[in-house]
Formats: structure tokens, C-alpha cells, sequence
């Protein structure tokens, strides 16, 4: 049985909870918080939102032109590959 | 006789493998093949990371083509089975390093203490009403969030990048930014914070923080 944590605690490993970084004890601790902490669980579900914010609002999409010249740049380096390696 | 192992064979002779001056499990053909398919996909993402690096259209670009050769050199040292994104990601960070950084060596980044106690959480819920949390994140336009990790001090907005749009772990951001765990954690901790601060100005600059409103 672990010692219950108060919201302090359980707010201080909260990101670390959500990246999957505590240690089993340290983590089950921030869960039984949450079980019963109305509190805690809209913080978790706002720094949930937030980070899901960040996934979907910072896209950038390559540009034809470059992906094109990319392409084209690695296919060569292949090619120049096989060249040099040929007898 | 040709001096070079025929690549095919050179795979299944240890002898001839041994014999040749460069390491290759793999034949040019197979190699080439399997980089292509294996790489190409993640051209998007990496392009997006080089960007976050170095600001510039041109830049970036250059930087994803020097990384893609050295990662095409290497890719024998690439072990099948582990993660290809993070052994990229890690590619184009030493890329980078050495092809920007090697001349302007900057002092230590930081990001101020006294953010300790701010929580953008207690900002956004004191505000009442029937869901205050999701309208004000919800109210962030891309510009806003683009703007606000790009102001984030270099090696804070790589950590936060990598962990919370790439999705790495602590062990992996360590890997890739070459720094000890401990150091990823606290500048993933302070740049979060320093992150939300940003995001707080832009809500509050809105109207949407004015503090709990008449019934």
C-alpha cells in the first residue's frame, strides 16, 4: 500500500506522469490522487489538451518543390553509391 | 578476379566481408532500396524539425540534405529493430551542431527560476464558466503556438518539441540532444511553463482572462 499524495505532489509530477517518466510506485501514487482529486484530474486533462494543442497547431506541411529536389538528391546518392562500388 | 567482393556476396562470406574496406552488411542495391523506403516517410518531419532549427527555408532544406547523406553513409550503423525516427532525429542534431554551431559557441541557455509557482491551470480555472479550460485553448490559433515555441530559448524549444510533438521519451530527446536525462527533464519542465506564460499573454491580451465574470 502506498501513502496517499496530497495535490501539490501529484502537480509537481504531473508532466512527468504524462510522458510515462515515474517509476511504477511514484506513478500508482499519482494515480490513486487522481481517482478522488476533481482537481488534479482537470489539470491532467488541461495539460492533455495543451500538449494535444501543440501535436495539431504546429504542422508544416513540405513544399512540393522541396520534396521534389530531396527526392531527386537522395535517388543520386544512391546512384553515385553503386557507381563508385562497381569494379 | 575483381579486387572488390561481389556486394551480394560479401554478405554471406564473413571472409569476403572482412576483406572489404568498408563494412557492408548490406549490398548498394538493397541498401539503396531500404533507405528509401525507410527514410522517404519521414522527410516531412524531418524537414519541420530542421526548420525548428534553423528558421530559414533555405537553411533547412540544406540541413535536411547534408543529414540525409550522412544518415545514407551511416546506415549501416543503423540497427534494425530500433527506432529509425530517433537514430534520424539524433542525425540531424549532430548535422546541425557541426554545421552551424561549430563557429558560435553561445553561453549556457536559461530560462528564468522564478516561474517556479506559475501554473496556467490555476489562471485558466479561476475564470468561471461552463468550460473555461477548453475555450480558452481552443481560442489559440496556429500562428499563436508556432509563435510561442519559436520564443522559447534553442535547447528548451527542441526538448518540448521533441517530447510533446514528436512523442519521444526522456531516454530517446536524451540520445538525440546528446545531454543527460536530467538536463532534458528540467529544460522540458521550464520550457513547458515558460510555453503556457506565452500562451497566457496571448489569452489574456484577448479578454478571455479577466477574471470571474458577473452572472
Amino acid at each position: 500500500m502506498t501513502p496517499p499524495i496530497g495535490c501539490g505532489e501529484a502537480v509537481r509530477r504531473l508532466w512527468e506522469f504524462l510522458d510515462g517518466g515515474l517509476d511504477a510506485a511514484d506513478h500508482l501514487q499519482v494515480e490513486q490522487h487522481l481517482a478522488w482529486c476533481l482537481r488534479c484530474c482537470g489539470e491532467v486533462a488541461f495539460a492533455r489538451e495543451l500538449r494535444g494543442l501543440l501535436r495539431t497547431r504546429t504542422g508544416i506541411t513540405l513544399p512540393d518543390d522541396v520534396r521534389n529536389r530531396m527526392e531527386h538528391f537522395i535517388d543520386e546518392l544512391g546512384e553515385e553509391t553503386e557507381e563508385r562500388s562497381r569494379p | 578476379m575483381s579486387e572488390m567482393p561481389n556486394t551480394s556476396a560479401a554478405g554471406a562470406d564473413p571472409e569476403a566481408a572482412a576483406a572489404s574496406p568498408v563494412r557492408r552488411e548490406l549490398g548498394d542495391a538493397e541498401r539503396r532500396a531500404r533507405f528509401e523506403a525507410e527514410v522517404l516517410p519521414h522527410l516531412d518531419r524531418l524537414y519541420s524539425a530542421a526548420l525548428r532549427y534553423t528558421h530559414d527555408a533555405t537553411d533547412a532544406e540544406d540541413l535536411v540534405q547534408e543529414s540525409v547523406a550522412k544518415a545514407y553513409r551511416s546506415f549501416h550503423q543503423y540497427r534494425e529493430g530500433t527506432n529509425l525516427k530517433a537514430w534520424l532525429y539524433r542525425v540531424l542534431h549532430t548535422t546541425y551542431i557541426s554545421m552551424y554551431r561549430k563557429a558560435q559557441r553561445r553561453p549556457q541557455e536559461s530560462l528564468q527560476d522564478e516561474i517556479d509557482d506559475y501554473s496556467f491551470y490555476d489562471e485558466v480555472s479561476r475564470v468561471t464558466g461552463t468550460s473555461p479550460e477548453r475555450e480558452v485553448l481552443d481560442s489559440f490559433t496556429a500562428d499563436e503556438v508556432k509563435e510561442a515555441l519559436a520564443a522559447l530559448p534553442d535547447t528548451f524549444r527542441q526538448a518540448v518539441y521533441l517530447a510533446d510533438v514528436e512523442g519521444f521519451s526522456y531516454r530517446e530527446i536524451a540520445e538525440i540532444m546528446d545531454t543527460p536525462v536530467g538536463t532534458v527533464m528540467s529544460r522540458l519542465h521550464r520550457g513547458r511553463k515558460s510555453l503556457q506564460q506565452a500562451l497566457h499573454t496571448y489569452a489574456s491580451e484577448r479578454g478571455l482572462l479577466t477574471g470571474p465574470r458577473e452572472a
